[in-house]
């Protein structure tokens, strides 16, 4: 009753003229860097921090977290059209988003991608509005054994990836482990594999590597045949979904929500590997697996659900406990801290206004986006109607200056034009290209919790076993590489015996 | 398929190689826990089963034996113009600025590369490159190398 109370409070906030200018603002400003390759909401919210002092706390915070969750939204809408991902956390949706664009389906996805977005976005905010406080407890029980068995979980679900091998999927995600390696060891602060050239003591950062080999690689595969693809019209009605679709996709999302919000809550994991990892759920309890990798809307509708979900999970050990659960709310962090709060476990009782003013207009901008994207997916789906080869100088050109602005630097233009030729020779060896991608952002938590675990058991493997949780993950992680083998072996004995 | 599983499978032996020797002056374990080569060779090594896993399937045939859809000699022209313009883009972009940069960029591949028309494509670069310049230069005041003509 009183949570309620206190949600009424912010909705009085939410709903005047400053605080829906400033909740509009945060989501159209989100959706539009959130489609930019190279311009991620961290760095939209980083260019708007400056704007923000002289404001009301509230509001600033009301604007700054709308570009978070608005992101989100845009991120899907290039992958999908272009097959090139705004954000890191698109990837998935890029795989499987323009597959259905190009079959002439751009419209269903653009709505499912919205629909399941406004679905997650909006109960993430209800769970955040009840249950903060008792589940960020919880999430705070992991540590370093948890973190790096659920890596490695993402990592095993790489598997399901491709369509085709999967000694191929776990190749092409060892080659990412592999070029993760490159840059400053976390640990012991030396430099590895940079062969003498500083542009290598960063490593490989993962969007450049993204843009390669999905966006470059596939604009080279389309212009081999001279770029002269036929436009595809997307009509208002493409974006009604039939209560089939609706039906079909609905569990995708609520499997991808809980997945989202619960690896969002934890720090360090982040919206891309909540979509992974999503997919890779997704896969296991699809009724039509087959589909994944060709154009799957239920891998849309749950990989976008996870991402957005990830947002709110990550806003709860922030508003309860002062962590951040990812960039985007460490800047948020930060921009409370320039407003002179101060937050932490008590933020909550400190500043009601502002934490429910924050939570209220969670609701309203969730709604904003819906709005926004649900009957302007044709329009942005238009996009479509130009011809292939008008588009594509463009798509590559976006993407080269995307990367570039990733590090402001040459050398990451660089590196997805030469991942664009890998991506190239990928297709042609059949070779998917997910695993790699996956493995590059999964690598840093994978090998920081892995020796960090051992420095903390002093070498001794058994910190895996001795833990609840990690435990837990273990019998996961076994299962998920045992039951294929089973299930094959089951097959065949099946297939013997008739 | 088999050749490209082959070349797979030998590029992936390369990299190990390369790992391993690039590693070897590095830590493989300090005291009580793993060094800075630790990792490196643990997935060096389980690279190396799974490289020679595809390595034996593609000798004994029975991976995927569908043929690569190669592009003719022209489609391959085609993808290599259009990817050495990718590079002088980035190449030209550091001197002549982004903006400048792109416009060469765009008519190239459009007018050489694809042979469209030369107002559509005209039109199509002034688009283009005045979205470049608004969103990236103007509005997120991203510092994109500045040419000659101050854009």
């Amino acid at each position: 009753m009183e949570t309620l109370s206190l949600i009424g409070m912010g909705f009085g906030m939410v709903l005047t003229v400053p605080g829906l200018t400033a909740v509009v603002t945060g989501v159209l400003i989100g959706q539009i860097v959130g489609a930019l390759p190279g311009i991620g909401p961290s760095t939209g919210m980083a260019l708007l921090l400056p704007v923000t002092f002289g404001m009301d706390p509230a509001l600033a915070i009301m604007m700054l977290s709308g570009i978070l969750y608005g992101a989100m939204y845009g991120g899907s809408i290039t992958a999908i059209l272009i097959n090139v991902p705004g954000d890191d956390s698109s990837v998935v949706c890029a795989i499987e988003g323009n597959k259905l664009a190009r079959k002439g389906k751009a419209g269903h996805a653009l709505a499912v991608a919205a629909l399941s977005s406004f679905a997650a976005g909006v109960t993430g905010t209800i769970v955040l509005a009840f249950a903060a406080v008792a589940l960020s407890a919880v999430a705070l029980r992991f540590n370093a054994p948890e973190f790096f068995l659920l890596a490695l979980l993402g990592i095993s679900a790489s598997a399901s990836l491709g369509t085709g091998s999967v000694v191929k999927a776990l190749l092409m995600g060892l080659f990412g482990l592999l070029i993760a390696m490159v840059g400053i060891d976390p640990i012991a602060g030396t430099t590895r594999l940079t062969f003498g050239f500083s542009q290598l003591l960063d490593g490989f950062d993962f969007l450049p590597v993204a843009i390669g080999v999905f966006g470059i690689a596939e604009i080279l595969v389309s212009l081999e045949r001279g770029g002269t693809m036929q436009p595809i019209v997307t009509r208002f009605r493409d974006t009604f979904l039939s209560a089939k679709d609706v039906a079909f996709c609905a569990m995708a999302a609520v499997r991808g929500f809980i997945v989202g919000f619960c690896m969002g809550m934890m720090p360090g994991a982040g919206s891309t590997v909540s979509s992974f990892l999503a997919y890779g759920v997704e896969r296991k309890f699809s009724r039509r697996p087959e589909q994944f990798g060709h154009g799957a809307l239920d891998a849309i509708a749950t990989t976008e659900a996870a991402n957005n979900a990830s947002v709110t999970g990550a806003m709860t050990p922030m508003l309860t406990l002062g962590i951040p659960g990812s960039t985007g709310t460490a800047v948020l962090l930060a921009a409370l801290i320039l407003q002179g709060i101060r937050p932490g476990p008590t933020l909550m009782t400190d500043q009601p206004v502002l934490v429910w003013s924050l939570i209220a207009s969670m609701f309203v901008g969730n709604v904003v986006l819906l709005i926004l994207n649900l009957p302007m997916a044709p329009i942005f789906a238009s996009i479509l109607r130009i011809p292939y080869a008008y588009l594509a100088p463009g798509i590559v050109l976006f993407s080269l200056i995307g990367a570039y602005a990733v590090t402001l630097s040459f050398f990451t233009m660089g590196v997805a034009i030469a991942f664009g030729l890998i991506g190239y020779f990928m297709i042609k060896a059949d070779l998917p290209r997910a695993p790699l991608v996956l493995a590059l952002v999964l690598a840093p938590l994978l090998e920081e919790s892995l020796r960090q675990s051992l420095l903390l058991s002093l070498g001794s493997p058994l910190i895996f076993v001795q833990r609840p949780f990690s435990l837990a993950l273990l019998v996961v992680l076994l299962l998920v590489f045992l039951m294929p083998l089973v299930m094959s072996l089951r097959s065949r004995w099946k297939a013997r015996s008739t | 398929m088999r050749l490209l599983d082959l070349i797979s499978a030998l590029a992936m032996m390369a990299l190990i190689a390369l790992v391993v020797v690039a590693t070897r002056d590095l830590a493989f374990w300090n005291g009580v826990f793993p060094g800075p080569r630790f990792l490196p060779l643990l997935l060096a090594g389980t690279t190396a089963l799974l490289a020679i896993a595809l390595f034996v399937s593609a000798v004994r045939g029975t991976g995927n034996r569908q043929p690569v859809d190669w592009p003719d000699r022209t489609g391959l022209a085609r993808i290599g113009a259009f990817y050495l313009a990718a590079i002088g883009f980035g190449v030209i972009g550091s001197f002549l600025g982004f903006v400048t940069s792109a416009i060469v960029f765009l008519l190239f591949t459009m007018v050489v590369v694809l042979r469209r028309p030369i107002v559509p494509s005209l039109i199509t670069t002034a688009v283009t490159s005045l979205i470049v310049y608004v969103i990236f230069i103007g509005w997120l005041d991203i510092r994109l190398p500045l040419g000659p003509f101050g854009f």
